[in-house]
C-alpha cells in the first residue's frame, strides 16, 4: 500500500519557497536549499504570508485529511485493554564501584512483564519476569571508565541508572585551545563549568575540516586545524560522531581515542583542498600504528590526507566502511585486518604499491578507487574478492593510468560483481572480457577509456546486462579527455543477447544509427525486463554525436522510453517518426540540433461532408490534447462552441469533428494545444519533450456548403475571398484537382472556377505564391453525390515560409 | 477506510520521528546545522507553574552570540518522563517553540521562517529522579487530557522503539528518550497549529534488543509483523500490552529510511531517530 503525499510547497510573497511538514524530504532529489519547512501540516484554510498553506487536492490538505480520519483513530483506541506499568525509579544513580540495586515495578493486575539488561552492562539477579506488582534486583559491575548509563528495559519502559566512572577526566580548561573552544560550545558553558555530566551529553563534536558525504568531498577552508593529544577527548563517553581537522605534520599517537566507546563515525581531515598540495605530502598528518585504538564501536572511518603506518587498522576489526582521500602509505597489507569491511573508497591516491591479491578474501558491497594517480594498477588486483560495485577511475585532466588489457581472465576470481565502472583510464577490451562476471553483471560503464573499434562479440554472454555506458563524460565543462572513446559506428549485433534498459553513447563521434545494431535493443533476455508482458523499455542517450538523421522506424523498432539526441546534427525528423509508439510517455531531447526546435505541424484533413480531423504527419510523441473554438459557426456535438480532441501517442490523426458555419460567412475555427510540452520530467532530464514544438498554423476557415447544379454553371469565387487574409497583389495563383473527373478547377482573371463532374469526392487545391517565397494554400472538398446536388466546401488556409 | 487510516498513521509517525530528531544536523532539514540556543532545567521548572495555571510565561533562551531569544510559553502537558512547554518566540510572527524536560534533560526546538534553533540544556543531564514543579494548582494542565470528554480530539496511542544504533547516535538513553518525548510534543503542537482535531499520546518508548544492518531493511516489515519468528518479537507483544494504535521504530540517520502502512489494525512507521527522515526520505511517506 502506498500512502498519499500530504505535503505542500509554495512560494510566498517574499519570494521564498516554503513547504509544510510532509513535503518531500529536503535531502531527496527535489532538494532546494531555499525551501523552508513550516511546522504545520498543509491546510488550505490557513494562510502563511498571503498564501494558502495547501492546495485543494486531498494530498495537499493533510490537515483536512487527518481530521477526517480522526474518528477512526478514536475507534481504534482500546484503553480498556491497556496494561499500565510504572517503574520506581525510572532514573537512578550508581557509584563507580557498582553494587546491587532494586527496581520496583508497578503493574496492573494480571499484566505480565519481563526485564532485559540493555547492552549487557547490568546483571538481573532476580525478578526477570513478573505479573502485576513486583521488584527487580540487578547488579552493576564496577566502572573503570567514564560516567555511563546502565539501562534495563521493562515492558515498554526504560530504567536508566547513571553510573559514575573511575577514570579521571582531564579538566576542559587544561586542554588545547581548540578543544576548549569546541567543548564550551558543545555544552553551552565556559570550560570551567563543563562538568563530567555535561561532557557525557555531547553526542557530536565537530572540530572543522572537510566533510565526506557519500562520494562528495568538501573542504572547509575556514577550519582551524589542531594537533589533538591524549586527554583532549576525555569524558566524551557518549560521543557518537567526531570530525577533526588535524594540523599538517602532526602525528596521531596511540591512546588518543581511548575511552570513546560510543564513537561510530570518525572523520580525520587535513585542510588542503588543492590537488597539488594533496599529493606532495606537505599537508598530510600521520596515523601511527595503534592511534585508532580505543574505538570499539567505530563503524565508519574517513581519512583525508593521512600518512598511514604499517598496520594502521589493527584495532578496527568491526569497521564497516572506510573512505580515504589523498592518503599515502596504502600497501598490500593495509586492509588485512578489516574482516567485516563492506565499503571501501580510496580517492586521489597512488595505488602503485598494491599487489595482486590485496583484496583477496574481502567481501565488499562496493570498492571505489577513484581519481587515482600513478601509472598503472597491478594485474590481479581484484583477484579473490567478492564485490558488488566496483569503480575504478583516473584523475581528470591527467594522462590516464593504464588499467591494462581486459583479458577474459581479468575478473577471474571476482564474485558477485553487479556493477563495474571504469573511467578516465586506458583500457583495451578483449572479447569475453567479462565472461567471469556474466552471471551478475547488470551495469557496465566504460567512460573515457580510449575505446575505438569494438568487436561484435565484445559483450557476448552478458545476458543480465541492463545498463551500458560507453560515453565520454566530463566531470566539469571543458575537461580535456585524455583517452576519449571514439565510436564512429558500432558493429552489427554488438548488443545481441543483452537485456539493456539503458544505453549511453554520449559524445563518442557516432555518425549513424544503424538498425544492424539498434534492432537488438528491442529484445531482452531477462524475464524480469518485461519481455513476456511487453513492458521492456530502453532509455537511449546519444547526445553530442555527429548524427545527421534519425531512422523513421527507430521508435517502432525499439521500445524506447527516453531518447536523447541533443546536440547532434539533425536537420529534419522523418515523417512518421512517432507513429506506432508503444509507450505513451516518451521522453525526448532534441535540443541543440541545427534545426531545433523541430516543428510538429498540425494539419486539417477533411474526412466527410461536414467532418474533419487533425493530423500530425510526424505522429504524436505523447498524448496531445487540443481544444478547438469556433466563431461564426458551431460544432455538431454537446458543446457547440468548443470541442476537445486528442491525438494519442503513436497516432497521426485525431478523432473526427463536425463544424458548420452559421450563414454565408465562413466559420473560423482556432486550434489550441492543451498539453504542456514543457512539463518537467525530472531534474536530470528537463522538459519531457525538448527541442520540438507544435505548429498549429493559422485558423481553420469552414465555408458554407456551396451547392451548384451538376452540369450547370461552374462555381465561381473571387480570389480575394478565397484568401481574405492574404495580400494577393503580385501573387501567382494555380488551382488543381485531385480528380478532374469529379471536379475541375482553374484560376483566371482573379476568379477561381470549379465545375462538378462524375459522383465522388475530389480535393481542389489553390495556391498563391509571392515573389518573396511565401505561399498560401487553400483546399476545398468537392462532393458530387449520386443523387442530389453536389457541393463544395472550403477548409483552411496556411501561410508557409519558403517553397 | 483502511488505506486512509494507514496513510494518516504514516503522516503522524513521520512527523513524530521527524520531530524527534530535529536535532543536530538541522531543524526541519535545513542546512547547515541549526544553531543551538541554551536554557536549563531549573528555568523550565520555574515557568512551568505559571503556564500550568493557565497563564503565559516568558523564558529567555541564550542563543548564538548576540542573539538572545525570548520564548513565550502558553501551553504545557505532562510527558512520560517530565513535561512539555510550548509557545512561540517573542517578536517573531509564525514562530514556534517546543521544549521538553525529560529524564533530567532539556530538549527543544525553536523555529521562525527565517531560522531554526535546537534548544539544549546547559550542564548536561541531571541525574536521579527529577521532582516535578510544585505549582499552586498542580497538574492543572495535565487534567486537560486526563479528563478528556466527548468533545476532545481523538487520541492516537503511540509506542516508539529505538535501535541501539539510534541510542548511540543520540548520545545515550536519556537523550534518545528526550528526543522521542520532544517528538510527541512537537507533533501535538503541529496538530494544534494546523487545526487538526487529533492528538498523540506516547504510551511506551523502549530500546530493542536487536540491531540491524541496512541490507536487512527490506525484512523489517515481515520481522516485526511476525510475532513468532524470533526477530523483534517484543514489538508486537508490547504493542498489544499498551494497546498502541501506532508503532514507530527509530534508527540512526546514517542508515537510510523506510516507512509503510497497511490496512490492518496495526500501523507501523519506521524511520530515522536522528533527523527525521523516516518516511520523508525519498517520498516514502508521501508515496
Amino acid at each position: 500500500m502506498r500512502a498519499v503525499r500530504a505535503g505542500y510547497r509554495f512560494e510566498a510573497a517574499d519570494g521564498k519557497r516554503y513547504c509544510t511538514i510532509m513535503c518531500e524530504h529536503p535531502w531527496a532529489y527535489s532538494f532546494r536549499p531555499y525551501d523552508v519547512r513550516l511546522p504545520r501540516f498543509s491546510n488550505p484554510r490557513q494562510r502563511f504570508r498571503g498564501q494558502p498553506l495547501g492546495g485543494r487536492y486531498v494530498y495537499q490538505d493533510a490537515a483536512g485529511h487527518l481530521s477526517e480520519v480522526a474518528s477512526e483513530y478514536a475507534a481504534l483506541r482500546r484503553r480498556g485493554d491497556r496494561c499500565g506499568y510504572r517503574l520506581a525509579p525510572t532514573l537512578a544513580q550508581v557509584p563507580a564501584a557498582g553494587g546491587v540495586f532494586q527496581l520496583g515495578v508497578e503493574a496492573d493486575a494480571g499484566c505480565a512483564w519481563t526485564v532485559r539488561a540493555v547492552d549487557g552492562l547490568a546483571v538481573v539477579e532476580s525478578g526477570t519476569t513478573g505479573q502485576g506488582n513486583g521488584s527487580i534486583t540487578y547488579r552493576v559491575p564496577a566502572n573503570a571508565g567514564w560516567e555511563r548509563e546502565v539501562a534495563l528495559a521493562v515492558a515498554g519502559e526504560m530504567h536508566v541508572a547513571v553510573q559514575a566512572g573511575a577514570r579521571p577526566v582531564k579538566p576542559v580548561c587544561e586542554r588545547s585551545a581548540a578543544m576548549r573552544s569546541a567543548l564550551s560550545a558543545a555544552v553551552g558553558a565556559p570550560c570551567g563549568e563543563a562538568t563530567v555530566a555535561a561532557l557525557a551529553s555531547v553526542a557530536h563534536l565537530d572540530l572543522g575540516g572537510a566533510r565526506s558525504n557519500d562520494r562528495q568531498w568538501r573542504v572547509d577552508d575556514a577550519a582551524t586545524p589542531f594537533a589533538p593529544v591524549p586527554g583532549d577527548f576525555d569524558g566524551l563517553a557518549n560521543l557518537n560522531r567526531l570530525n577533526v581537522a588535524v594540523r599538517p605534520g602532526h602525528a596521531l599517537r596511540p591512546g588518543l581515542f581511548d575511552g570513546l566507546a560510543s564513537v561510530v563515525r570518525l572523520e580525520l581531515h587535513n585542510t588542503a583542498s588543492g590537488s597539488a598540495a594533496d599529493r606532495d605530502g606537505a599537508f598530510r598528518f600521520a596515523v601511527a600504528d595503534g592511534a585508532l585504538g580505543g574505538l570499539p564501536k567505530l563503524r565508519h572511518l574517513t581519512l583525508h590526507g593521512a600518512e598511514l603506518g604499517t598496520d594502521p587498522f589493527a584495532d578496527l576489526g568491526y569497521l564497516r566502511s572506510l573512505a580515504m582521500r589523498t592518503t599515502a602509505g596504502v600497501h598490500v597489507g593495509t586492509f588485512q585486518r578489516l574482516f567485516l569491511l563492506r565499503e571501501l573508497d580510496i580517492d586521489g591516491s597512488d595505488l602503485s604499491d598494491l599487489r595482486a591479491g590485496t583484496f583477496r578474501g574481502r567481501r565488499l558491497s562496493h570498492l571505489r578507487l577513484t581519481n587515482l594517480t600513478g601509472l598503472s594498477l597491478p594485474a590481479g588486483l581484484f583477484d579473490g574478492m567478492e564485490v558488488s560495485d566496483l569503480e575504478v577511475s583516473g584523475r581528470p585532466g591527467e594522462t590516464p593510468i593504464w588499467l591494462g588489457i581486459l583479458e577474459p581472465e581479468v575478473f577471474d576470481g571476482v564474485r558477485y560483481l553487479d556493477s563495474a565502472i571504469f573511467k578516465r583510464l586506458q583500457v583495451q577490451l578483449r572479447p569475453g572480457a567479462f565472461r567471469s562476471v556474466s552471471d551478475h553483471l547488470w551495469r557496465l560503464r566504460l567512460n573515457n577509456v580510449g575505446l575505438s573499434n569494438l568487436a561484435p562479440d565484445t559483450f557476448r554472454g552478458l545476458g543480465n546486462l541492463a545498463e551500458l555506458s560507453l560515453s565520454n563524460q566530463r566531470g566539469e565543462a571543458g575537461e580535456v579527455l585524455a583517452a576519449p572513446n571514439r565510436l564512429r559506428t558500432l558493429p552489427p549485433g554488438i548488443f545481441r543477447g543483452l537485456s539493456l534498459r539503458k544505453l549511453e553513447l554520449a559524445e563518442v563521434g557516432l555518425e549513424e544509427l544503424d538498425p544492424a545494431w539498434y534492432a537488438d535493443l528491442a529484445t531482452s533476455t531477462r524475464h524480469d525486463q518485461g519481455r513476456a508482458s511487453g513492458n521492456h523499455r530502453v532509455e537511449v542517450y546519444m547526445p553530442g554525436n555527429l548524427l545527421t538523421a534519425v531512422p523513421a522506424d527507430l521508435l517502432r523498432t525499439v521500445p524506447i522510453s527516453g531518447l536523447d539526441l541533443a546536440d547532434n546534427r539533425l536537420q529534419r525528423l522523418p515523417p512518421g517518426l512517432f507513429g506506432g509508439l508503444t509507450y505513451r510517455y516518451l521522453r525526448l531531447k532534441l535540443q541543440g540540433n541545427p534545426r531545433a526546435p523541430f516543428a510538429l505541424s498540425v494539419r486539417v484533413a477533411a474526412t466527410g461532408r461536414s467532418s474533419f480531423a487533425l493530423e500530425l504527419p510526424l505522429g504524436a510523441p505523447r498524448d496531445l490534447d487540443f481544444r478547438l473554438f469556433v466563431r461564426a459557426g458551431r460544432f455538431l456535438g454537446d458543446n457547440e462552441s468548443s470541442a476537445d480532441v486528442q491525438i494519442a501517442a503513436g497516432e497521426t490523426r485525431s478523432s473526427e469533428l463536425q463544424a458548420v458555419p452559421h450563414g454565408d460567412e465562413p466559420a473560423e475555427v482556432r486550434v489550441y494545444l492543451r498539453t504542456n510540452l514543457a512539463v518537467w520530467c525530472g531534474y536530470l532530464w528537463g522538459p519531457c519533450l525538448g527541442g520540438i514544438e507544435v505548429d498549429l498554423g493559422g485558423p481553420l476557415l469552414v465555408y458554407p456548403d456551396r451547392e451548384f447544379h451538376q452540369n450547370g454553371p461552374p462555381w465561381r469565387m473571387g480570389l480575394e475571398d478565397v484568401f481574405p487574409d492574404f495580400d494577393i497583389a503580385g501573387a501567382t495563383f494555380t488551382a488543381t484537382s485531385s480528380d478532374p473527373a469529379i471536379a475541375t478547377a482553374t484560376v483566371a482573371d482573379g476568379i477561381l472556377v470549379v465545375s462538378a463532374g462524375a459522383p465522388g469526392d475530389a480535393t481542389v487545391t489553390v495556391t498563391g505564391a509571392l515573389p518573396d517565397g511565401r505561399s498560401a494554400t487553400r483546399t476545398f472538398t468537392v462532393h458530387v453525390p449520386v443523387k442530389g446536388r453536389p457541393f463544395l466546401r472550403g477548409w483552411r488556409w496556411s501561410l508557409a515560409e519558403g517553397a | 477506510m483502511g488505506w486512509r487510516r494507514a496513510a494518516a498513521a504514516l503522516a503522524l509517525a513521520t512527523a513524530l520521528l521527524y520531530a524527534a530528531s530535529a536535532a543536530a544536523r538541522g531543524f526541519y532539514g535545513q542546512l547547515p546545522a541549526a544553531p543551538v540556543a541554551w536554557t536549563d532545567l531549573e528555568s523550565l521548572s520555574a515557568v512551568r507553574c505559571a503556564v500550568a495555571a493557565g497563564g503565559v510565561a516568558r523564558l529567555v533562551l541564550r542563543g548564538p552570540p548576540g542573539l538572545p531569544l525570548t520564548a513565550v510559553l502558553e501551553r504545557t502537558s505532562p510527558m512520560p518522563r517530565g513535561y512539555s512547554l510550548s509557545g512561540f518566540l517573542a517578536g517573531a510572527p509564525d514562530s514556534a517553540v517546543t521544549l521538553v524536560a525529560s529524564g533530567g534533560l532539556v530538549y527543544g526546538t525553536a523555529w521562525t521562517p527565517e531560522a531554526s534553533y535546537l534548544v539544549r540544556g546547559t550542564g548536561g543531564a541531571r541525574t536521579g529522579e527529577q521532582p516535578q514543579p510544585e505549582c499552586e494548582r498542580p497538574g492543572a494542565a495535565d487534567a486537560v487530557l486526563e479528563e478528556a470528554g466527548d468533545s476532545d480530539p481523538p487520541v492516537v496511542d503511540l509506542a516508539v522503539f529505538y535501535l541501539p544504533a539510534a541510542r548511540l547516535w543520540a548520545g545515550g538513553h536519556r537523550a534518545t528518550l528526550a528526543m522521542v518525548d520532544h517528538g510527541a510534543a512537537w507533533l501535538n503542537d503541529a496538530l494544534v497549529r494546523s487545526d487538526v482535531a487529533l492528538r498523540v499520546e506516547l504510551v511506551a518508548a523502549v530500546e530493542l534488543a536487536e540491531s540491524w544492518t541496512v541490507e536487512e531493511i527490506d525484512t523489517y516489515r515481515d520481522d516485526i509483523d511476525d510475532p513468532d519468528d524470533g526477530r523483534w518479537d517484543e514489538v508486537p507483544a508490547i504493542r498489544e500490552n499498551y494497546a498502541a494504535d501506532m508503532v514507530g521504530l527509530a534508527y540512526p540517520f546514517d542508515e537510510g529510511g523506510l516507512a509503510w502502512g497497511w490496512s490492518g489494525p496495526v500501523e507501523w512507521a519506521i524511520g530515522s531517530a536522528s533527523r527525521l527522515a523516516l518516511a520523508l526520505g525519498g517520498g516514502h511517506a508521501g508515496g
